[in-house]
């Protein structure tokens, strides 16, 4: 079973990069919406 | 509000659907398929290797047709599904670099080879990484989004005469980099799972990434339009 | 009213004459390219200078001085304005883009009779081969028909001096490869035979991109 460590370096990496990729976008659709909301209340006060 | 709901629903579907072929590539990969001969396990980084690429060229191929259709309708929609398509292209593009450059390294002992798959990639690679600058460096919005639709018509087309350039330079000056033996049945079905997988994840990326920019773009028009109001 | 002929050659001649004038844009391409060879030299050791790295020099250097020359040439219309003088012409837009690659493929030319003597002095090469000036004419036209459509889109971004490279080298990458490889194999003795291919790739970049630049041109010079 040598170069396992390769492998497990790949498939890591693919991993890890898809799912710092999700989190970004998850992180930024939750900042746009509470902006919405925000301005849905400055609507609301207008 | 219906709209959305829907959306929301069918977006889940394939979010699940995903999910499960993911798994299913997974253990398809890691228990299913035999251990390969000559390259032992590292070979099975070929069955993450391939999808990546394959869909590498998808999302350029969607890169191509939505800017055609932008500079036919100017129609922003287009232009938001471009980009987005080129930044997950250009994720996947990345991944198949390090995957084959990994790859390579205990199979043929070398990190990198000028060989025809792995230039060519790197060459989409830079093409990519152009459209995106192209549409960030624009001086306005509506200039971005056209002259990145033209790098995405001309790099598409560019494509197929890089691969020719580079499969001709490589005949005739053959590299050690052969794929010894076909593909056995178990291996062809765990690379036709893992690519169904893949190219289910590229579109559930895509899908995502591209809300995000239409709702991005609403709040904008949405804040344009209160500001102009005050 | 001139004919699209006419007026492509008007606008190559405009170029011509102006460069006539100052010759600015002529004598720095020759002078940089001539550095980049000297440059690119200094790694050589004696007897190094076989003929793929010879090759390899003399293309790094004309394609350096290439999108040298292709940023200027919107860059000098773009700040004199002169751009929109073009535009308001009644002149059909891919005529402009014909003409604005032709004076380039001119200048390129220019630029490429006075090295590729000077080179096979400096990199001790064995003479002129015949094929070079169909390799060169080629790879030219490749060069201008995508370079000229960047260098007017490079021109209208931010951080122009690097954008138009970033633009071109990718997609220009299997122009530069059939260059290299087939003025390497003519300068070691090749024959046409040998180099067909690559002359093959050559022409179907060029016959591609001359076909669809022109097209797209007009979307990226509107205002």
């Amino acid at each position: 079973m040598e170069n396992w460590g390769y492998l497990v370096a790949a498939y890591s990496i693919i991993w890890v990069a898809i799912f710092i990729y999700i989190f970004t976008l998850h992180r930024r659709q939750r900042q746009l919406r509470r902006e919405i909301d925000s301005l849905k209340e400055k609507l609301k006060g207008n | 509000m219906q709209a959305l709901k829907q959306n929301t629903r069918s977006v889940n579907g394939l979010l699940g659907l995903t999910f499960a072929l993911m798994i299913a590539a997974q253990f398809l990969i890691f228990v299913y398929v035999p251990t390969e001969r000559t390259m032992g396990v590292v070979q099975r980084i070929f069955y993450f290797h391939v999808p990546l690429a394959w869909n590498a060229f998808l999302a350029f191929a969607i890169v191509f047709v939505c800017s055609i259709l932008y500079l036919r309708s100017r129609d922003m929609k287009w232009d938001r599904l471009a980009r987005s398509s080129a930044e997950i292209g250009l994720l996947f593009t990345t991944l198949v670099l390090i995957t084959g450059t990994i790859w390579d390294k205990p199979a043929w002992g070398v990190w990198w080879t000028w060989d025809p798959r792995l230039t060519a990639t790197l060459i989409l690679w830079f093409i990519y990484l152009a459209y995106l600058f192209v549409s960030a460096y624009a001086t306005e919005e509506s200039q971005g989004a056209r002259y990145a639709a033209v790098i995405g018509i001309i790099g598409f087309l560019d494509v197929p005469i890089v691969a020719l350039a580079i499969v001709l330079w490589q005949t005739q000056h053959p590299s050690p980099l052969i794929f010894e033996g076909g593909l056995t049945g178990s291996m062809l079905l765990t690379l036709m799972v893992s690519i169904v997988a893949f190219t289910l994840l590229y579109l559930s990326l895509l899908i995502l990434r591209n809300s995000l920019r239409r709702d991005t773009d609403e709040i904008k028009k949405l804040k344009q339009y209160m500001d102009e109001r005050n | 009213m001139r004919s699209a002929a006419g007026k492509t050659l008007a606008i190559v001649w405009k170029d011509i004459t102006s460069e006539m004038r100052t010759k600015e844009i002529a004598t720095s391409l020759i002078a940089f390219a001539l550095l980049v060879i000297v440059v690119v030299s200094f790694t050589l050791e004696p007897g190094e200078n076989t003929s793929p790295i010879a090759a390899g020099i003399l293309w790094v250097a004309f394609t350096f001085a290439g999108v040298l020359g292709l940023s200027r040439s919107f860059a000098t219309e773009k700040d004199k304005g002169c751009l929109q003088g073009l535009m308001l012409c009644p002149v059909d837009r891919s005529i402009l883009y014909l003409g604005k690659m032709l004076s380039i493929v001119v200048f390129m030319i220019v630029v490429e009779i006075i090295i590729i003597p000077i080179f096979i002095v400096l990199l001790d090469q064995s003479g002129f081969p015949p094929q070079l000036a169909v390799i060169a004419l080629l790879a030219t036209i490749g060069f201008a028909a995508v370079g000229t459509l960047f260098s007017a889109m490079a021109v209208n971004t931010r951080a122009r001096e690097v954008m138009m490279p970033l633009l071109f080298l990718p997609v220009a990458s299997p122009v530069i490869i059939a260059a290299i490889k087939s003025t390497a194999l003519v300068l070691s003795g090749g024959s046409w035979g040998d180099i067909a291919s690559w002359l093959g790739v050559m022409a179907a970049f060029d016959a591609i991109f001359l076909a669809v630049s022109p097209l797209v041109f007009e979307f990226v010079i509107e205002e």
